[in-house]
């Protein structure tokens, strides 16, 4: 390559005044195997659709999810299965079931997304800082981790919010709570190794401290794999909530979730399967589609990770 | 080829090393907690003078580098002092020792692998006025230019990644990054041997010229000894963790006194193919000992080809048997018999 040409003392390059736009390549070169990836790209547009129709809720939605329709039931007073004005048939109310899938991907993704991030955030943190301090901290902040992670989860969970009272406040922390031990332990080893990589000693012998060294030298090589550990996240919290609010401890009624309208469903499942099948193949897609979205990603950023550039 | 000027030290000296060790324990110990330690450093007393160029040369594995990581306690050393303006930074702590890494720099071997990939040239080399708060914003970015043009970059590169740079431009940077914050003394940690052979003498011109205009001291860790030749005003040579001998450039060129020191000079290649024909070589007899395990009494009797009863007894002396030439040596100076 022209600009790597070693050159004389005065004025290294001066010729090539362009630079080198290698970022924007990557990115092209990232999306054209996304196309050719069926699995990822069939993963990249259910997390796409999945975040437009969570946010797009109210204008998606065909009617008001919490109306209970007078026709909305049959005669026996069982939900309609699909067609006519319920596209996707009604609930055990009377209520439009579409709609209320609909809003149901709203909460969804918004406790999803948001556990998710907090518990990276916290992963991310006790990982590498007692990766980083080792010692004593590290050895203490470790056992806390493996106590978590040996802890079920789903039973944790429905004793804590029992304790707390459910909340959408409440569910995304206990949730965070929970799930930020994978991420720690993950980042606890790359920390591990990039702190013996010659860059950090060259940072510390500027004279640059602990807490300096891990967000501005440490940090940045971490950042792919959090993308990664994210993404697949979402999927785990996605269905964690499902379970939880199955359960009936997510957030309260009449908020529609989509476990929780699976277990309205249940009572109702020989007369109308619909009910309770809707809702469990969003789930499964969801989660289907971040899962090989993050798979993707992993594929995609390892080698630029492990270029050891 | 050139020679840097004999520069008979003169005046109180920059740093004061003496009696330094650097013990590393490795192993788990097994059955009854024995770990095995390797001396990499032990026991090394020298003085480096303000402006000159102290070389340190020696075989892969001698100690030199841990040498100079361990004077700017990169490495903590397990005993011994390195006194540097009426201070002993064995003895700093951590947040001490940091404010001192303003006037103590080092240079890395590896080009590649002492620049993070992830950060562009400007924070590489901003970052170490950042640190020490020297400048910040516009001055800083101003600065950062200034450094690139002064190692021979274009200051336009501020803005790329190491990726994106040859390994002698790397080194550049490294330079640049090492003189921001103004250093009164860099380790330069075998700076070129990384390097493209058409390289290395770009780089150590460049090393002349900034210690020039700064006022640079350097420690100069290589193990090529034309190299050294050139740019070092004192040279010493190491062995498994302890000095052989210290001399001023021509004295040790000229008139070695360590039979390890003239194996090592007449192992360099003569340019001219008639006096490289006709002169003697010395070579050594086999492998460097581990640094777990080494000799008894001289660590280098093992391979000295004028070694006694008495060498392998006896730890010599580090003694300064000349003025301003140390060896340590019981047969120090005796002619080396015809192989």
């Amino acid at each position: 390559m022209d600009q790597q040409v070693a050159t004389p003392l005065q004025n290294l390059g001066a010729e090539h005044g362009e630079v080198v736009e290698l970022d924007r390549g990557v990115w092209r070169r990232a999306l054209a195997s996304l196309r050719r990836d069926k699995p990822a790209l069939f993963g990249a547009v259910v997390v796409l659709a999945f975040v437009l129709v969570a946010v797009f809720a109210p204008a998606l939605a065909p009617h008001d999810p919490a109306y209970q329709f007078p026709d909305g039931l049959t005669n026996n007073g069982t939900p309609l299965p699909p067609g006519g004005r319920f596209l996707l048939g009604t609930d055990d109310l009377g209520r439009d079931l579409l709609s209320r899938l609909i809003y149901g991907a709203q909460v969804s993704l918004t406790i999803g997304v948001l556990a998710n991030l907090l518990a990276v955030v916290i992963g991310v943190a006790v990982g590498s800082i007692s990766a980083y301090a080792g010692g004593w901290v590290d050895m203490v902040l470790m056992r806390i981790t493996d106590i978590m992670m040996a802890f079920p989860v789903l039973l944790f969970a429905i004793a804590l919010i029992a304790i707390t009272g459910p909340s959408l406040t409440n569910v995304i922390l206990v949730i965070a709570i929970l799930y930020w031990t994978t991420t720690a332990r993950v980042i606890h080893g790359m920390v591990l190794s990039l702190k013996e990589r010659e860059f950090v000693e060259a940072a510390r012998a500027l004279g640059a401290g602990g807490p300096r060294i891990l967000l501005l030298y440490i940090l940045p090589h971490l950042v792919s794999v959090i993308i990664v550990y994210t993404t697949l996240g979402v999927a785990s919290t996605v269905l964690v909530e499902a379970s939880l609010s199955y359960v009936g401890i997510s957030v309260p009624l009449p908020t529609p979730t989509w476990g929780n309208i699976i277990n309205e469903a249940q009572s109702y499942y020989h007369s109308d399967p619909w009910m309770m099948i809707f809702p469990g193949l969003a789930i499964l897609v969801t989660v289907l589609g971040f899962n090989l979205l993050g798979d993707w990603l992993r594929d995609t950023l390892d080698p630029v990770q492990s270029n050891a550039r | 080829m050139e020679i840097a000027p004999s520069s008979v030290p003169r005046g109180a000296p920059l740093i004061s090393v003496r009696d330094l060790r650097t013990y590393f324990t490795i192993g788990s110990g097994g059955l009854f907690g024995v770990q095995a330690v390797v001396k990499a450093v032990d026991g090394l007393s020298f003085d480096i003078y303000k402006g000159e160029t102290l070389g340190l040369v020696g075989e892969s594995g001698c100690g030199k580098s841990t040498t100079g990581r361990t004077i700017l306690q990169l490495i903590r050393a397990t005993s011994g002092q390195v006194l540097y303006d009426g201070r002993d930074l064995c003895r700093l702590g951590d947040g001490e020792m940091r404010r001192m890494r303003r006037r103590l720099q080092i240079i890395f071997q590896d080009p590649y692998a002492s620049l993070s990939s992830r950060m562009r040239v400007e924070t590489i080399i901003g970052d170490a006025l950042a640190i020490h708060g020297l400048a910040s914003g516009r001055e800083r970015r101003a600065m950062v230019r200034n450094l690139l043009q002064t190692v021979g970059l274009d200051p336009a590169y501020a803005q790329r990644y190491p990726h994106e740079f040859s390994g002698g431009q790397r080194q550049r940077i490294g330079i640049a990054r090492a003189l921001a914050v103004k250093p009164e003394f860099i380790v330069c940690d075998e700076p070129i041997s990384a390097l493209d052979v058409s390289v290395r003498a770009q780089i150590i011109n460049l090393l002349e010229q900034l210690q020039e205009e700064f006022g640079l001291t350097y420690l100069f860790i290589a193990h090529d000894l034309s190299v050294v030749r050139h740019i070092c005003t004192r040279v010493a040579v190491m062995y498994l963790g302890k000095f052989m001998e210290l001399a001023t450039n021509p004295a040790l060129y000229d008139d070695p006194l360590h039979p390890y020191t003239r194996s090592l000079i007449s192992a360099v290649p003569v340019p001219d193919p008639d006096l490289e024909d006709s002169r003697r070589r010395i070579i050594l007899m086999g492998d460097v000992p581990t640094p777990v395990n080494p000799p008894s009494g001289c660590v280098f009797h093992t391979r000295c080809p004028i070694a006694r009863e008495r060498c392998a007894r006896e730890v010599p002396e580090w003694r300064e048997f000349r003025p301003s030439h140390w060896v340590a040596c019981h047969y120090a100076g005796e002619p080396i018999a015809q192989a």
